[in-house]
């Protein structure tokens, strides 16, 4: 490559994609005893950096710069760098980590991590600093994601500056998907990263105004290929179409889109419009502790109940996909077997609530955020099916707090809901988000059988060899149908056609900053 | 005078301490977790229980407003239970944003309404007075976001005049902040100037019925020197009240036109902070409004005396 030019995308791509593959052939080709990965460095300076200002518009402002908190935020991948990292194909591929290799039993991961990687402070990056993350995950009041996983790592050790063993009491597929979003905070400035970053990244933090802007400059000591643009400022509007006019006022070049803003858009050629969907799944959650969903084949009767086409049609405007699937069909983990196992169908609904003894129907109520648009019109067109059988459904719309707190207490008959972490290994997804999660969940169900589903494909990390056990687990969670997937979210940016590079990862955020470039 | 701006300050301090009281229970009263949501809804229990000790919302609530109190009193507003920003630190960012909105949509609806009101009043029942009543039924039944988003549309996209967002301060730029500030400024100033249209209007045609206008018209004074001294003075009486109580609301009540410009004022924080449950930033931003709307009040006040010397003798 030519050191004066600046790394295409294509190049860009190629070098993480091809990162991938060596990763994806490893572990295919893990008739052997372990699963391991290696990728050498991106060449230092093989990249110049093309300079400009990118402007990127947000709805909210970041409520934490900690990345090892739940709520996320695109700038991570910025600001810090993960040990392993996702490739636009979805694969996980070395990134701090140079390699890492997988026990044949499963129980012990090795790390060999990059040297010569620096703080934005200029303090040495080591293994003492991944075992310190570890250690914040574990504790409560870090509010982790990765808790469930980091707990089940019973050692650490850490026999040098660039290398960190893990130990876990038993197998757990779920640790690839820790190391790939195992972004490394400065533990120096740990206590002030809810209003301040700084990481390894690419990018170093500059300033957050709240309700104003985050600024981040080019990290010029980065470890990799420096990052092409000289600064990225994003601004905070609290009004989504007010960002977009901006993007065709010409001062900003990324903004969230509406769906309407997204159809609008990616009409003509004078934007580039991506958009994933999937980063999070619509769905309901049944209240199984309340007398007619305590009953099985009343559930059941819900799930014929929705109508998933007519709310991809007329409310997502028909930018989604319907699915009875709890992944979206770009994991790997979706079986389009079960994708159609509830399709719309009263009759059978009908039938059902006849057999469980409840043929003039009952009243329920049903829990939605009222700041969901996607929530509020979904409700609707339950309320209008369900009145055909005889089920009388009352909206009960709340603000996002409120919402959030009697459908984590269980206050609520049905609640109408969107879980993330879909692209997340299946492990997460289910032991992890409040939605799946196999104990205390606010829908009240409870089953031992639930449990052993859930860690029997956990524990095998084949892939090929755990898919029988998750097509398993899916075909439980169906039939039981506490929580009823209907289609995924749809996440889309309108982008500016000077931007290069831009990609969006399956959760939606945007990714590899380092490659953006402004022509 | 000074006497009685001191004691309407010492008035003030029983009206912050139960305003700060009742803002301190409401917001708790109103359903909602701040820990759920600095953790996410995917938290667990022992989670939340470990960030609402951190936060101090474990204590009983009259520990919890004493010790807020105690820290106000010294000056000391908290931090954001979300992103742990000092809160005085936050208000004093915002404040001369919202502060400069407000009085540049104040001063804009002045200028707009008193020469339309005066007008209209004056020419009562001709075309151009249906005309401002059509213009102001028009700014007074659509709603601002509406047409700060058309100001958007046709001032930035369509016509490329006037940057559509943000906020540059005055003294970094004088042109580029003035530039940044014409839509929110319009779009705040144009419906609270046809407020107040209307009610000058009906004031001085009010005024104009009175007996001392008759007597000063049959005296042969210029029409000119009429409206001016005798007749525009007495409407401004209750004028200056309207005008007073829309400054208030132009301070505080912004939260839409803010949110739409990327404006970055107090209305907009205290609403994310009620949709956080940022207690903190809540409390002080609510306070801080109180605060507002006394000193408002005040400087209403001291106008009456200033425009009618009567209520001067009177208030001595």
């Amino acid at each position: 490559m030519n050191p004066s030019r600046p790394m295409s995308r294509r190049s860009a791509l190629r070098l993480l994609s091809g990162a991938g593959a060596s990763l994806l052939l490893a572990a295919c080709g893990s008739s052997s005893s372990s699963t391991s990965a290696s990728t050498s460095p991106p060449a230092s300076g093989g990249q110049t950096a093309s300079g400009g200002v990118l402007r990127i518009a947000e709805i909210s402002n970041p409520r934490t710069f900690n990345p090892l908190r739940q709520n996320n935020f695109w700038s991570w991948g910025a600001i810090y760098d993960s040990l392993l990292r996702y490739n636009p194909a979805g694969e996980l591929v070395p990134h701090l980590a140079e390699s890492y290799t997988i026990s044949e039993d499963g129980t012990k991961v090795s790390i060999k991590l990059r040297s010569g990687v620096k703080f934005h402070s200029g303090r040495e990056f080591s293994s003492e600093d991944v075992a310190w993350v570890f250690e914040k995950l574990k504790e409560p009041s870090t509010g982790a994601l990765f808790r469930t996983f980091a707990l089940a790592v019973v050692d650490i050790e850490t026999p040098d500056a660039t290398t960190i063993n893990l130990t876990f009491e038993k197998p757990e597929a779920g640790i690839l998907d820790l190391l790939g979003n195992f972004y490394i905070p400065d533990k120096e400035i740990y206590d002030d990263l809810d209003r301040k970053g700084g990481g390894t990244g690419p990018f170093e933090f500059v300033e957050f105004i709240p309700d104003e802007k985050v600024v981040l400059k080019r990290n010029e000591n980065y470890w990799g290929a420096k990052a092409a643009l000289d600064r990225i400022e994003v601004q905070i509007f609290g009004d989504r179409q007010a960002a977009t006019a901006n993007l065709e006022s010409g001062t900003i070049d990324i903004v969230p889109l509406t769906l309407q803003d997204y159809v609008r858009l990616s009409e003509g050629n004078a934007y580039q419009t991506p958009k994933i969907i999937g980063a999070s799944m619509f769905n309901i959650w049944l209240n199984t502790t309340y007398e007619p969903f305590s009953d099985k084949r009343v559930r059941q009767a819900m799930a014929f109940a929705l109508d998933r086409e007519r709310f991809n049609s007329t409310i997502l405007l028909g930018q989604s996909q319907a699915t009875c699937n709890p992944l979206p069909s770009h994991h790997w983990g979706f079986i389009p077997d079960l994708d159609t196992t509830y399709a719309f169908n009263l009759d059978k609904a009908k039938a059902l609530l006849e057999e469980a003894g409840y043929p003039n129907g009952f009243e329920v109520s049903v829990n939605v955020s009222s700041q969901s648009r996607e929530g509020m019109g979904m409700v609707q067109i339950l309320q209008s099916d369900l009145e055909k059988i005889g089920v009388k459904l009352t909206i009960d719309a709340k603000d996002e707090p409120r919402w959030a707190e009697a459908a984590d207490r269980g206050e609520f008959q049905i609640n109408m809901h969107a879980y993330g972490r879909t692209s997340a290994d299946p492990s997460l997804l289910f032991k992890g988000t409040t939605a799946w999660r196999p104990d205390a969940n606010p829908t009240g169900f409870a089953d031992p059988a639930y449990l052993e589903h859930i860690n029997a494909q956990a524990e095998v990390i084949d892939r090929e060899q755990r898919k029988p056990l998750l097509k398993k687990l899916i075909e439980y969670v169906q039939d039981q149908s506490f929580v009823i997937p209907i289609a995924g979210s749809v996440t889309a940016y309108g982008v500016a056609n000077k931007v290069k590079g831009l990609e969006l990862l399956p959760v939606g955020i945007v990714a590899y900053m380092e490659i953006v470039s402004l022509s | 005078m000074v006497a009685f701006i001191l004691r309407r300050l010492l008035q003030a301090i029983p009206v912050l301490i139960l305003s700060s009281i009742v803002v301190f229970l409401i917001i708790r009263v109103v359903p909602g977790d701040p820990a759920r949501v600095v953790l996410g809804l995917d938290a667990s229990e022992e989670e939340l229980a470990a960030k609402r000790s951190e936060l101090g919302l474990d204590q009983p609530l009259p520990v919890q407003y004493f010790r807020w109190l105690g820290r106000v009193a010294q000056g000391d507003l908290g931090n954001s239970l979300v992103n742990r920003f000092p809160v005085a630190e936050l208000v004093r960012d915002k404040l001369p944003a919202t502060l400069e909105l407000a009085i540049a949509s104040f001063l804009l609806s002045v200028l707009i309404s008193l020469p339309l009101g005066i007008f209209a009043a004056l020419y009562a029942g001709s075309w151009g007075d249906y005309l401002t009543s059509v213009v102001a039924a028009f700014y007074l039944g659509t709603p601002n976001f509406w047409i700060g988003m058309l100001y958007i549309m046709l001032f930035s996209v369509f016509l490329g005049l006037l940057p559509p967002s943000g906020r540059v301060a005055f003294f970094d730029d004088p042109l580029l902040a003035l530039r940044h500030l014409a839509l929110p400024a319009l779009t705040l100033a144009l419906p609270a100037a046809m407020v107040q249209m209307r009610f000058i209007r009906a004031t001085m045609l009010d005024v104009l019925g009175q007996d001392y206008i008759r007597t000063a018209r049959a005296k042969g004074l210029r029409e000119q020197t009429m409206v001016l001294r005798h007749a525009l003075r007495n409407t401004l009486i209750p004028v200056v009240t309207v005008l007073g109580i829309q400054f208030g609301n132009l301070l505080g009540g912004a939260v839409i036109v803010e949110s739409l410009f990327a404006w970055p004022g107090v209305g907009r924080m205290l609403v994310d902070s009620i949709g956080n449950r940022d207690y903190a930033i809540t409390q002080a931003g609510l306070l801080y409004l109180v605060g507002l709307f006394i000193v408002v009040n005040l400087v209403v006040d001291l106008l009456y005396g200033f425009i009618d010397p009567r209520t001067r003798r009177g208030g001595s």
